[in-house]
């Protein structure tokens, strides 16, 4: 069996070329937004990748990224000189995804509305002649089983095997220990494993995940 | 499964880490050799990171980064938080109906803070230019023979970029970039320390700025007569350490022409709102210096459904039922509907009494959906739900249901293997293979055409670009249609998105819109809104 060890490696897909990092926080950190620009242009499309990721949609994706940006240049005044950024980043777009999930999993329990999906189902993206089909409906199908995993093990997958870091990189971002990174990243694979074998077995079902269903202040709908 | 497969599981997940002993690595292999189910997990742990890793890294939409920057601006990120704030019914947001007149009409609210020392006040690049703004006059003669040795411009990657120098005016320089700048990119603006001014002196310390371009102009799309209601935030201005407060008018408009609105708050040098009734905006920035101008426009209104107010403003909580004097429609803002309307539908929603009482409430929450949008001469075409909606220019949609999308065989071919994802192993290019063993049907080399339709010969009316082969049979097929919409300008879009149904219509967002986020608001029976994010 050729059994191969997943060696951490840095993520560089989506990341403009090599720079200098420290020089550019400490102009940031002193209000210079040309430096906090080349910041942004630096991390734009990784972050929002990894939202886009954890939330499943590019609505989603486009808020988280443009607030998470905006704490992260209000918030880098107030950081130490030894700042990681990319794991800053990281831990406030985490942050940032995670308050909107926990928020959006209250209204699940909602009664079911029949009404609900009766009138919306989703396009067919796969008609595009451009489009890849296999690859698109694979790529649906991973997607739609990540919605469905528990947050904090989607975010834990997602940092490992999306952003392509390391269990100590993702210690350093979701501010746990690295044991507690290696138990977390078993228990997610498992459950990815039990969710997609599930809808493998059911079928897929037809519908997109409601993952967007939010509440409105003070209420829980019904 | 054997009763220590228990003991293994944990740490196949870990091997796959890298996060194992050798004395650990060396059980596992034992162990592997012998146990078939411990080889299936440990294959199925390989092929979700193969998967994972296959997924695309999509593109941020180029409008995320115009809005980022705009708001760190000055430091204009304090004030404007726009999840919180773009509500359309405070009093922060005043929205006037306003027939523009004339074409590129500028507003232009300055506020002149004078600098202490001689630097560059301000820099921006756009692909076709790359402005330079002094915070005072400079020699024009001297630096015009000086000329480009003032000056720098260079790439990301350090690399110097061939530009023409032009002063523009006793305070603005500006490069001309031999080759256009792409949009997106970043440049880097350097100017030399010894530049000198009117005064005799020279720029103290050099300046080095590096810029995100933008595109040169933006150029809304030709649809004159579809009505593009834009509704424009008026960032709320707030006094900061260096500069004197503002009073900004409001923006905006609905006329029966396109019409975008950049409100840009420098609160350091200037600040310029630009409406213009064109479909094209001139972004330059005009520098008077003059302590402090106020220029206020009239608005003419011509709408009782206008909502007006002022700039300056604090939030205000919009009172369920309406207060005394405000408009006596009864009950509705979006908040006091059972169901509540997505956040980015209720920032419209919200103090919009006209669309509130049209659309009612929420029938149901919002759904995710998959949106195709197409782009046409005069207006656009929408799918989703199966069914074509076509957006015309008159201010009308239509839809036509049941699109039968050529799609259905090559989809049911798509899953076969029983768990391709968890069998997966990384070398296997691909996991999915036809039950016929054959290619999907569906390349790129197949003209949409031949795909859409049995029709031998491809009609396309003479259009340069064939629309997405969901559009293409109700364009084909309807004469009406196409008379309304014209030719396809850009090749189909999809975008995973929201939609949300209301007693009297629905509501659908389109966030990578060419222009930047849109809300299509349809009304039963035919008529539609568009809100596009400034």
């Amino acid at each position: 069996l050729p059994v191969t060890v997943g060696a951490a490696r840095p993520v560089t897909e989506g990341y403009t070329a090599l720079w200098d990092e420290s020089l550019l926080i400490e102009k940031a950190r002193l209000g210079d937004e040309a430096a906090f620009a080349a910041i942004y242009e630096h991390y734009e499309k990784p972050i929002y990748a990894f939202i886009y990721r954890l939330m499943g949609n590019a609505e989603d994706a486009f808020d988280l990224t443009q607030d998470v940006f905006l704490k992260a240049f209000k918030a880098l005044s107030r950081t130490t000189p030894d700042l990681n950024l990319s794991a800053w980043l990281h831990r406030i777009a985490s942050n940032a995804c995670m308050d909107v999930l926990r928020r959006r999993k209250i209204v699940r329990w909602l009664p079911w509305d029949p009404t609900e999906h009766a009138n919306i189902t989703p396009a067919h993206v796969e008609d595009e002649p451009e489009y890849n089909v296999e690859q698109h409906e694979i790529q649906h199908q991973v997607q739609r089983t990540l919605n469905r995993m528990s947050e904090k093990y989607r975010l834990c997958l997602v940092l490992r095997e999306y952003q392509e870091m390391s269990c100590d990189e993702i210690a350093d971002v979701i501010k746990v220990s690295r044991s507690a990174v290696k138990s977390l990243l078993f228990r997610a694979r498992e459950q990815f494993r039990e969710i997609y074998t599930d809808l493998e077995e059911r079928g897929w079902p037809d519908e997109e995940d409601k993952t967007r269903t939010r509440t409105r202040k003070g209420g829980q709908g019904k | 499964m054997s009763a220590g497969c228990e003991r293994y599981q944990p740490l196949l997940s870990a091997m796959l880490d890298g996060e194992t002993t050798e004395q650990e690595n060396r059980l596992v292999r034992q162990h592997l050799q012998t146990c078939e189910d411990c080889r299936r997990t440990y294959e199925s742990y390989r092929g979700i990171r193969t998967q994972l890793r296959r997924l695309t890294r999509p593109n941020p939409p180029v409008e995320l980064r115009r809005s980022v920057m705009r708001q760190i601006h000055g430091g204009a990120f304090l004030r404007y938080r726009p999840r919180q704030s773009f509500s359309f019914g405070v009093a922060a947001l005043v929205v006037i109906t306003l027939m523009v007149l004339l074409a590129g009409t500028l507003i232009t609210l300055v506020v002149f803070n004078r600098p202490t020392s001689f630097d560059v006040a301000e820099v921006a690049a756009t692909s076709d230019r790359v402005t330079i703004r002094f915070n005072m006059e400079v020699d024009q003669k001297a630096v015009e023979s000086l000329g480009s040795s003032l000056f720098s411009l260079t790439d990301a990657q350090g690399r110097s970029l061939e530009y023409e120098l032009k002063v523009i005016d006793k305070q603005t320089v500006v490069l001309e970039p031999k080759a256009p700048l792409e949009p997106g990119q970043m440049v880097k603006v350097e100017a030399a320390a010894s530049i000198p001014n009117k005064n005799g002196t020279v720029m103290p310390q050099k300046h080095v700025e590096s810029k995100v371009v933008a595109p040169a102009t933006t150029t809304a799309r030709p649809t004159a007569t579809s009505t593009t209601v834009v509704v424009a935030q008026v960032p709320t201005v707030t006094p900061a350490p260096t500069s004197v407060s503002v009073t900004t008018t409001l923006t905006t408009v609905v006329t029966s022409t396109t019409i975008a609105v950049t409100p840009t708050i420098t609160p350091t040098v200037t600040v310029t709102t630009t409406v213009a009734a064109t479909p094209t905006i001139t972004p330059d920035v005009t520098l008077t210096p003059t302590p402090v101008v106020t220029t206020t426009t009239t608005p003419v209104i011509t709408s009782t459904t206008a909502v007006t107010g002022t700039a300056t403003v604090t939030p205000q909580t919009p009172t369920p039922g309406g207060s005394p004097g405000t408009t006596p429609t009864p009950a509705t803002t979006a908040a006091d509907c059972q169901i509540p309307a997505a956040v980015s539908f209720a920032r419209i929603l919200n103090g919009n009494q006209e669309l509130l009482s049209r659309l009612g409430c929420p029938n149901s929450r919002e759904v995710n959906i998959s949106l195709l949008y197409q782009p046409y001469e005069k207006g656009f075409m929408l799918f989703y739900n199966n069914t074509v909606y076509v957006l015309a220019g008159n201010n009308t949609w239509r839809s036509f249901g049941g699109v039968n999308t050529t799609v259905t065989p090559v989809v049911s071919a798509v899953v076969t293997s029983a768990t391709p994802e968890v069998t997966a192993s990384p070398t296997v290019t691909s996991t999915v293979t036809s039950p016929t063993g054959k290619t999907p049907v569906l390349s790129p080399a197949v003209a949409p055409a031949q795909v859409a339709t049995a029709t031998p010969t491809p009609n396309n009316f003479g259009c340069n670009v064939v629309p997405g082969s969901s559009f293409i049979q109700v364009w084909r097929n309807n004469a009406e249609v196409r008379n309304l919409l014209g030719c396809p300008l850009s090749p189909t879009v999809s975008v995973a998105t929201i939609a949300q149904t209301f007693r009297g219509g629905q509501m659908i967002s389109n966030p990578q819109d060419v222009l930047g986020r849109r809300i299509y608001t349809l009304f039963t029976p035919d008529t539609y809104r568009v809100f596009v994010e400034q």
